[in-house]
């Protein structure tokens, strides 16, 4: 398929939703910079699987078929969005549990999320950081920053920004 | 604003639903502010757009978009390249 945004508008349907989600973690654009307005309404919930992506009203037969077939189907997540690094793996980044940061997080150049770090779409490090605590969306870490385990930062303010932050 | 004036596009494979509703799409390599070549080759397989939206293509069609967009890419790095040296001499 061939997608083309010729605006930032909100995202209309599912191929677009998805394009904005893999500039974010191509780290082509920064959060905020997207109009991301109702993506969770267009996102279907979805069951994230070893065998793709799988719509939930199709998951009981999938698994049938699976088990009569003796494939292995395990399902990952049920969620609106994909864990990022099953589309992108971006470059010089340490991500010790991939499960832990979902597609549209914006991951900058040499940062480490250890096993209890999590990153939202839309949300992300500016460069270098230690992240071993939860990004929310809309929240953008400072380059060399240090966030320790059990922190949170979370977005009630949408452009909120820490620099250089250190938190243990 | 130019018809090629694009924020951004991109090749992707779909996966679809039982009824054959899209449910997700992979981009390998998306697109921020295309190229006016990249956006002209591009928008002559989808003139239905004309705002933001997306086409669904069969393979064949994708491999030769792919390579046209190669060409154009190639041949627009080439005219840079002669443009250099000119360039270079205004500096």
């Amino acid at each position: 398929m061939i997608t083309v945004l010729r605006e930032n508008s909100p995202p209309s349907s599912i191929p677009e939703a998805f394009l904005k989600l893999h500039l974010l973690s191509h780290r082509l654009t920064v959060p905020h910079e997207l109009n991301l307005d109702g993506i969770f309404g267009i996102l279907k919930n979805l069951a994230w699987t070893s065998q793709g992506p799988v719509d939930l009203d199709d998951l009981p037969k999938r698994q049938l078929q699976a088990r009569v077939n003796g494939e292995t189907f395990e399902v990952y997540s049920v969620d609106k969005f994909p864990k990022m690094t099953s589309y992108v793996v971006p470059t010089s980044v340490r991500i010790a549990d991939t499960a832990r940061i979902r597609l549209g997080a914006y991951i900058g150049e040499g940062t480490t999320v250890m096993h209890e770090g999590f990153v939202n779409f839309n949300a992300g490090t500016e460069g270098a950081a230690m992240i071993e605590g939860r990004i929310s969306a809309g929240v953008m870490v400072g380059e060399n920053s240090d966030l320790g385990g059990g922190k949170q930062h979370h977005g009630n303010s949408f452009r909120r920004r820490h620099r250089n932050y250190q938190c243990g | 604003m130019s018809v090629t004036d694009l924020h951004s596009l991109a090749l992707g494979i779909a996966s679809k639903n039982s009824s054959g509703e899209i449910i997700e799409v992979y981009y390998p390599k998306p697109l921020l502010n295309p190229s006016t070549t990249c956006a002209e080759q591009m928008l002559a397989q989808c003139q239905d757009i004309s705002d933001n939206g997306f086409i669904e293509t069969s393979p064949d069609a994708m491999r030769s978009l792919a390579s046209a967009l190669a060409e154009a890419m190639k041949l627009s790095r080439a005219k840079l390249r002669r443009r250099l040296p000119e360039v270079q001499r205004l500096r």
